[in-house]
């Protein structure tokens, strides 16, 4: 079963394709981290499906329905999207970030019903971002706060959350601590899970599957033992990497690593 | 549940309930707005006539001197504060106002145009503020060709930028104009930039009125979309928001409220700066409760001005806009220095 598949999908700024042709199926209810190197157009894929950027050309299916027939709400409801590092108005509280996720399904002035705050608390309480709800986003640390934006994709109630490095300015054990959030969700709501990772060696611990991807091109896509590979690192990372198997995990992980000799530099 | 859980009250609710007490304040200056001239007239003798009592000579002041600026005084200031709102909103930024989009030397220069080559005193009720419409619009309108690329994101940045470009040739234009007209309309001109409130003829305040209220309630409906804008274009598009569509019906909203109230009011840009700022503070970031507290309070601010221009004797004849900002600019440093 497949929650998102594209085909012949073509994305660019301005005029310029970052990625020409993407086909892909995103397995419902797994983690899928998409890896590669800066430029390679994995944040463009991203934010094509999450309907940030309108695509050239192509088809995206969200749970057996054709995007491009849907009504903004109606996706809104089945994806949620977080873009990378967003900012949010400094005196809002978290409780009412977290209860914009309920504007797909709000009409008119946009009172909250009472299952609208229901929906909310318990988005608060997954996160544990219950003791601040009242406070505001503008005194939260980094950790907090992208939890915060996690709630308020969760308060979308949809099946599918893309998030685009969702790590970022975060330290190693609030790292962690999101991609520890988002293994829970997936295994307890069964969440289907897109993400762009910059960690390999996090997206490989945390993935069922990883999409590897170089030049707008998917350069191999599969499970993390059939991903994680040395060639992989070097067509996509140019670099000579030694892959180990985590001790913790035992998923594959990319331990030291040089930059490949006579590379051509570009 | 724990039981101990403190009950808060949630911003929006308090939101409400500021936005009552601004309303009893704002109703509290209008009565004693009508109190305020040469003429000396009790709130009591105020609340008679205005319900058809008291004497002839207190009509006549009341209906025909004080209401009517009063009322322009107080439907400036909501257009200018509720303007100011959607267009900080919309560009993320809490240095933008209605003038940010060129409005002020759009329209300005429309209005202008109008006086210099047309009618010397400007006196056309209806169509006033349809050429200040129309050259703040066009001005936002060429504002937004300018400053965005096709197929490109929106650019707050890039947008400001080319208003603060176009907003200097405007002016240039506005004040070529004002250097080749006779004095009369000079003086028009001039008294119409610093703010006077002119348009104080019932039929002026009646258009105004209208204007304002088909264009308020197309604005505030979309409170809760402003809300999800001002969170960012891309998470706004993430909850299903269609961005370029909302941004442009709520930028012409925006420029149609700023334009009225620059046609009637003359320019009081300054009110759409500091109106949200003041508001955002006593009710934060819900623009469904920032909307109307940032007007009451622009309100409150142009008719106070007024009533200090109408009740002292060395203010007689000095247009409104010169104490609005003599009012507000110390207040809005001190406000920027403490935060």
């Amino acid at each position: 079963m497949n929650s998102i598949v594209t085909k012949q999908l073509k994305v660019g700024y301005d005029g310029n394709i970052v990625v020409p042709s993407f086909d892909a199926e995103i397995r419902q209810g797994k983690i899928t981290s998409i890896i590669g190197a800066n430029g390679c157009g994995k944040s463009t894929v991203l934010k094509a499906i999450g309907r940030i950027i309108r695509s050239e050309s192509g088809v995206i299916i969200i749970n057996d329905s054709d995007m491009s027939s849907m009504k903004n709400k109606d996706i809104a409801k089945q994806m949620a999207i977080l873009p990378q590092t967003p900012t949010a108005p400094g005196t809002l509280t978290c409780r009412e970030l977290v209860a914009y996720g309920r504007f797909p399904y709000q009409r008119g002035f946009g009172r909250l019903t009472k299952e609208d705050k229901d929906i909310v608390g318990w988005a608060l309480e997954v996160t544990n971002m219950g003791d601040f709800a009242d406070r505001e986003i503008a005194s939260l640390s980094g950790g907090q706060r992208q939890r915060v934006w996690i709630a308020m994709a969760l308060a979308q109630q949809t099946g599918i959350i893309l998030l685009d490095e969702p790590t970022t300015y975060l330290d190693l054990a609030h790292q962690l601590e999101v991609l520890e959030l988002l293994k829970q969700l997936n295994e307890n709501q069964n969440t289907t899970i897109v993400m762009v990772l910059h960690d390999l060696n996090l997206a490989s611990r945390y993935s069922h599957y990883m999409l590897a991807m170089k030049d707008g091109r998917i350069e191999v896509y599969g499970e993390p033992k059939e991903v994680m590979t040395e060639t992989m690192l070097e067509h996509c990372f140019g670099i000579d990497g030694d892959i180990v198997a985590d001790r913790r995990s035992g998923k594959p992980m990319c331990l030291s690593f040089d930059l490949v000799k006579n590379d051509k530099s570009d | 549940m724990n039981s101990i859980v403190k009950k808060r009250l949630s911003p929006l609710r308090k939101g409400v309930y500021v936005n009552a007490a601004l309303l009893f304040l704002l109703i509290a200056v209008f009565l004693v707005g009508c109190n305020v001239g040469q003429y000396r007239m009790s709130v009591g003798e105020v609340i008679s006539t205005l319900f058809g009592g008291g004497t002839d000579l207190g009509r006549v002041i009341l209906f025909e001197e004080r209401l009517p600026r009063i009322c322009l005084a107080v439907m400036v200031g909501l257009g200018m504060g509720m303007s100011g709102v959607v267009m900080q909103d919309l560009l993320h930024n809490d240095l933008a106002s209605p003038g940010t989009l060129g409005v002020s030397a759009g329209s300005g220069l429309f209005v202008t145009l109008y006086v210099a080559l047309i009618q010397g005193n400007g006196s056309s009720a209806v169509l006033m503020p349809i050429l200040a419409l129309f050259g703040g619009l066009l001005s936002a309108g060429l504002i937004f060709l300018f400053g965005t690329r096709r197929k490109q994101r929106l650019q707050p940045t890039r947008l400001i930028m080319t208003g603060v470009a176009m907003s200097s040739a405007y002016g240039a234009v506005s004040t070529f104009l004002m250097l080749i007209i006779d004095e009369s309309r000079l003086e028009f001109l001039q008294r119409w930039q610093s703010g006077e409130l002119w348009g104080t003829e019932w039929e002026y305040i009646v258009v105004f009125a209208v204007w304002l209220l088909l264009f308020g309630v197309m604005t505030y409906r979309q409170g809760r979309v402003l809300n999800v804008i001002n969170v960012g274009y891309d998470v706004a598009r993430g909850l299903g928001v269609n961005v370029g569509r909302q941004f442009l019906y709520l930028s012409v909203c925006a420029v149609a409220l700023a334009s009225a109230s620059v046609a009637f009011g003359g320019n009081f840009f300054f009110l759409g700066l500091i109106g949200p700022h003041i508001a955002r503070r006593l009710v934060g970031t819900d623009a469904r409760v920032l909307m109307p507290a940032s007007g009451i309070i622009a309100g409150i601010i142009v008719m106070l001005a007024d009533m200090l221009v109408q009740g002292l004797e060395f203010l007689a004849n000095i247009p409104a806009g010169i104490v609005v900002s003599v009012l507000s600019v110390p207040y809005f440093l001190y406000l920027l220095m403490r935060s």
